[in-house]
């Protein structure tokens, strides 16, 4: 295990643009692009604060392979009703906590808005953090697992689309 | 007090609903008079979140803050959340364990039945201050509920009129209710949704079978229901609580594959039924009248509290469940099986949409109404199909009982049951 401050920060830079793009795919709708952000045998969860002191927390999206990613994006386009909305993403502290085994842990915080795509009215929609672990595969860093853990447990409506 | 005795309600047989019962600040304050501190048994919660003595959760009765827990007595008692002294918070954690429950404005000391026990400078310091002789720490209790139990489920109520629980439950509901705690429960987790909309409009929706096969088309594609499905829905005898229930469509159980090609998934995981229950039911919806559903789809078990905010505004709090004997494959099913219900659940979520698209559509229309067709305007009772309102006209009649509005209590004489 590496101290923090020894990684090689071209790396680090690396880990800090997933987040950027992975924010920026969402954000602008291209939720098509949004599984590949993960390896096949990936673990996706959206875990409310609530929730996170049970031995295991339960997740209200859950996704345990890419496969599923890919499903839930079908699903959204072409079968599900909800509000209309636009998603802002502002990540920030994004932090290498530990490097173990080539799996970078690492942590960041995040603010998502919702724009009502009808009224033009925008919200605090969610609050919280992701705590990832993510690996590097010819140089391009993947999510192996990404856990949105969720200040803002009274979700606004509904949440179809991932955070 | 005098709210808004004029609401004009037309409809004889409850298939029209005057749109002023969705926004009207008025209503919703006689809602929690006549039927939230009346004579109805609210959902509090399960006994499987407070095992032990001193556990506690905090939670609304309507839009009542209240505290529900478990004493050394090991019974459980429910009191409203605000001292007897100045009206402040005395719990003023989500959940938890604690000996005691003291208010840390003044420090008054109430035990798990909401008794007081200690009052700080009750005799003053050295002759000087104090409370009054003929203080009486008996006669400064929290404000308790009556507290009966079916199986895991705890229910609460501020009336002394009420029937017995298992009278109101009946046994039109009592079944269903023993199917879902067929075996001791586990708590798994919590899922809570804030809906801009009216709590009843809500309820409405979840006796409401119609929309199970039109709006929730990801439903229908995967064969967890068919474009008609296949169910009824059970009445209790005032017709307002629900039993709704839909079976698998009859080739699809445990045949998921055969969906891959027809709607091309690729991981059906969330989709697959174990079969714990030796019936051929995919989704069973449990509606108790005014504030909770019991819901199972496929092996996705759930409670579902509707906890007012305001007139256009309520939250849903489900508690997820699984049971103490589960295996680790039937418990991680049950996980994936979130992808149906909740904030980001494929059936669910469109639930909460078609509440808030009533909401936006209502505004400045009180004199307007909304129309219930679908299965007659006739007698209200049970149906052996789900393509019916019934269930929805049970629950304004129910309503507009308790609220006892002038323009409706000659109408419910033109049904039976009263």
């Amino acid at each position: 295990m590496k101290s923090t401050y020894n990684i090689d920060l071209s790396k680090i830079e690396v880990i800090r643009l997933l987040f950027y793009k992975y924010a920026q795919c969402i954000d602008d709708s291209n939720l098509d692009e949004w599984p590949n952000f993960f390896v096949d045998d990936c673990l996706y969860r959206i875990i409310p604060k609530e929730n996170e002191n049970f031995e295991e927390p339960f997740a209200i999206l859950y996704a345990d392979n890419k496969n599923q990613l890919k499903d839930r994006v079908f699903i959204i386009k072409k079968a599900l009703v909800y509000s209309l909305r636009y998603y802002r993403h502002n990540i920030t502290n994004i932090f290498t906590n530990k490097i173990e085994d080539g799996i970078y842990h690492v942590t960041s915080n995040y603010v998502v808005y919702s724009t009502d795509q009808v009224s033009g009215q925008t919200i605090l929609f969610s609050v919280g953090k992701y705590k990832s672990e993510i690996i590097l595969k010819n140089k391009k860093p993947y999510f192996k697992k990404l856990d949105v853990l969720v200040d803002t447990f009274s979700i606004q409506r509904q949440m179809p689309i991932p955070l | 007090m005098n709210y808004n005795d004029d609401l004009y309600w037309e409809s004889k047989n409850f298939s029209n609903i005057p749109l002023s019962v969705f926004s009207d600040e008025n209503i919703y304050k006689r809602e929690i008079e006549k039927i939230f501190i009346g004579p109805v048994w609210l959902f509090l919660g399960l006994e499987a979140e407070i095992p032990n003595s001193g556990d506690f959760i905090t939670n609304f009765a309507g839009d009542i803050p209240i505290v529900v827990n478990r004493s050394k007595d090991g019974n459980i008692y429910a009191f409203v959340n605000r001292c007897a002294h100045r009206s402040s918070t005395v719990v003023r954690e989500l959940r938890g364990n604690s000996k005691n429950h003291t208010c840390i404005y003044h420090r008054w000391c109430y035990n798990h039945k909401g008794e007081l026990t200690g009052v700080p400078y009750q005799k003053g310091i050295n002759g000087k201050g104090g409370l009054p002789d003929d203080f009486n720490k008996n006669s400064h209790f929290l404000k308790r509920l009556k507290v009966e139990l079916y199986k895991g489920a705890i229910f609460g109520s501020f009336s002394d009129k009420v029937e017995p629980l298992l009278d109101y439950l009946g046994p039109e509901i009592i079944k269903p209710l023993d199917r879902f705690f067929s075996k001791p429960v586990e708590v798994l987790g919590y899922m809570r949704q804030r809906i801009d909309g009216n709590w009843k409009s809500y309820f409405e929706n979840l006796t409401d079978g119609i929309h199970a096969g039109l709006l929730h088309q990801l439903a229908v594609k995967m064969g967890l229901w068919g474009s008609t499905p296949d169910g009824g829905i059970k009445l209790d005898r005032y017709g307002r609580h629900s039993h709704y229930y839909i079976n698998y469509l009859k080739d699809t159980k445990y045949k998921g594959e055969y969906y891959k090609n027809k709607f091309a998934l690729n991981d059906l995981t969330f989709s697959e039924t174990v079969d714990e229950w030796d019936d051929d039911i995919s989704t069973d919806t449990i509606s108790i009248f005014p504030n909770v559903m019991f819901a199972t789809v496929s092996n996705f078990l759930m409670t579902e509290q509707i906890r007012l905010v305001n007139p256009g505004e309520f939250e849903l709090l489900s508690i997820v469940i699984g049971y103490k004997e589960d295996s680790p494959i039937l418990r991680k099913l049950r996980q994936h099986q979130v992808a149906w219900l909740g904030p980001a659940g494929y059936v669910a979520l469109e639930d909460s949409e078609a509440g808030s698209l009533i909401h936006k559509a209502i505004k400045g229309q009180d004199k307007e109404h909304s129309y219930l067709g679908y299965g007659g305007h006739g007698k209200i009772k049970s149906s052996d199909n789900v393509l019916t309102e019934i269930g929805v006209r049970g629950f304004w009649r129910y309503y507009c009982y308790l609220m006892d509005f002038d323009s409706t209590r000659d109408n419910l004489k033109y049904l039976d049951s009263f």
